[in-house]
């Protein structure tokens, strides 16, 4: 009979803290426990007496690495309570902010986070590989995905409310503000990037040719 | 740098990991900071070397346990320089606003079993325990004013980071004003410049998230924009609440 105990105390990698314990008896997983020690910080608590134009620059605040996907939330939750729909332009904006968060995400933690690790024992692998597909984890590559992600934030700040209304419009209607990243997107060749990306990591990001960045390039006209 | 390559850690405590995201978010530059210093504790990038000391040491999050009380201190024990950065560990954090109410409330609230909670009933920052050597505001940092702080400290130099408001950015971007020209409520000739005047930039009001700049002066703003209790208060207390007097 053996037993063998996997103990990754603290966790790396994550937002978050944490620590796991496993314990395995004879090839068997006998025992897991998931210990969370990050601290608590009560959102749902002091949002309370908020007013709503202020909760989703708080709610951002609960993650660093996804704070859109909160900042959505929190605005989904409010216009459900004031029975708000919002026209179909302003769902497709928030849907390409929130991909530019994806792609962004995806990219950290691929480039960032695990592949030094997964990578570390087969650099003469890597090597060869790079020199068959020679953009492939190019540094360049991370940054070309990082930029446009950047704007893409950028997009999500309001621009002047005067020129709100112009959005329900057709694409020429677009506030200044709104052009201008994703002119630069286009200047960027996303597409380009993205399809090698696609390719380079076999498929797992949906950034390709069906993926966010081609309904972008779309966007684009 | 000296060539000598010196130890650099990152600690999380009460926060969100923006912070530390803005040391990843260096890129081009992370990786010649990478090759300059050795990075030996950073657990959100990977590197969980617990040493006797580190040459620098930057803090993210603010204290609200009893155990990061004690960590912070032990932290400080180990570090010739500590830096804190970002709103928690300069100002409590948006987590400080339990520090105007009860924190127990806010437990029960919250969390199905609040037994299985510990938490300290304020939420304070990095210098309410420790001596700091320095704080940089923003929510989270800007990249650039990190790297020069990292820079700065392990070339044993006073860090040169601009204590004015975001205005000044505002006027050396070229921005028209939003509340002149607008009248959109800004909270800019109050806060911290490092943004980059971002929200002004793209015509949205300045919402404070890097905190008062040096000598702010919040009661003539407020006359200004004609703002009374209780929107000023709220305004007051967001990001930065555990330095607050009140």
């Amino acid at each position: 009979m053996t037993e063998r105990i996997f103990v990754a105390d603290p966790l790396t990698r994550v937002e978050g803290e944490g620590a796991v314990h496993v314990r395995v008896r004879d090839g068997r997983v006998e025992d897991v426990r998931l210990r969370i020690f990050e601290p608590p910080r009560f959102f749902e608590a002091f949002l309370r007496g908020r007013k709503y134009t202020e909760v989703p620059d708080i709610t951002a605040r609960i993650c660093g690495i996804c704070p859109v996907a909160y900042q959505f939330s929190s605005i989904a939750a409010m216009e459900d309570a004031c029975g708000v729909e919002v026209p179909a332009p302003v769902r497709a904006l928030r849907r390409l902010l929130y991909c530019g968060e994806w792609i962004e995400s995806h990219a950290l933690h691929v480039f960032m986070l695990h592949a030094p690790d997964f990578l570390q024992d087969r650099r003469g692998r890597v090597v060869r590989g790079l020199a068959e597909q020679a953009v492939l984890f190019d540094q360049r590559l991370v940054a070309g995905m990082r930029i446009p992600c950047r704007l893409m934030m950028r997009c999500g700040v309001p621009w002047p409310r005067r020129q709100r209304h112009r959005l329900a419009g057709n694409g020429s209607d677009v506030s200044p503000g709104l052009q201008r990243p994703v002119v630069r997107l286009s200047a960027c060749r996303i597409g380009q990037r993205g399809e090698r990306f696609r390719h380079g990591c076999g498929g797992h990001l949906a950034v390709g040719r069906e993926g966010p960045v081609a309904r972008l390039n779309q966007l684009q006209g | 740098m000296t060539g000598q390559h010196r130890s650099l850690a990152v600690f999380k405590l009460a926060s969100c990991d923006g912070c530390q995201l803005s040391l990843l978010d260096c890129e081009d530059e992370l990786l010649t900071l990478a090759g300059e210093i050795d990075i030996a504790y950073f657990l959100e990038a990977g590197p969980a070397r617990l040493e006797d000391t580190y040459d620098l040491a930057i803090v993210e999050g603010s204290i609200t346990t009893q155990a990061d009380a004690e960590r912070i201190r032990d932290i400080r024990a180990r570090s010739r320089h500590l830096v804190a950065i970002g709103a928690c560990a300069v100002g409590g954090g948006i987590q400080a606003l339990r520090n105007f109410a009860d924190v127990d409330e806010f437990v029960s609230l919250v969390y199905a079993t609040p037994e299985y909670i510990s938490t300290l009933d304020r939420s304070t920052p990095a210098s309410a325990h420790v001596h700091v050597d320095f704080e940089l505001q923003g929510c989270p940092p800007d990249k650039r004013q990190l790297l020069e702080v990292i820079s700065a400290f392990l070339n044993d130099r006073r860090p040169a980071i601009s204590a004015h408001s975001v205005c000044v950015e505002c006027k050396r971007a070229g921005n028209v004003c939003v509340m002149v020209a607008h009248g959109t409520p800004c909270l800019g000739p109050v806060t911290h410049a490092g943004c980059g005047a971002l929200c002004p930039g793209y015509h949205r009001g300045c919402y404070g998230c890097f905190g008062p700049a040096e000598a702010p002066n919040p009661e003539s703003l407020a006359r200004h924009l004609d703002l009374a209790e209780p929107d000023l208060g709220r305004l007051r207390r967001t990001f930065y609440a555990g330095t607050s007097g009140d």
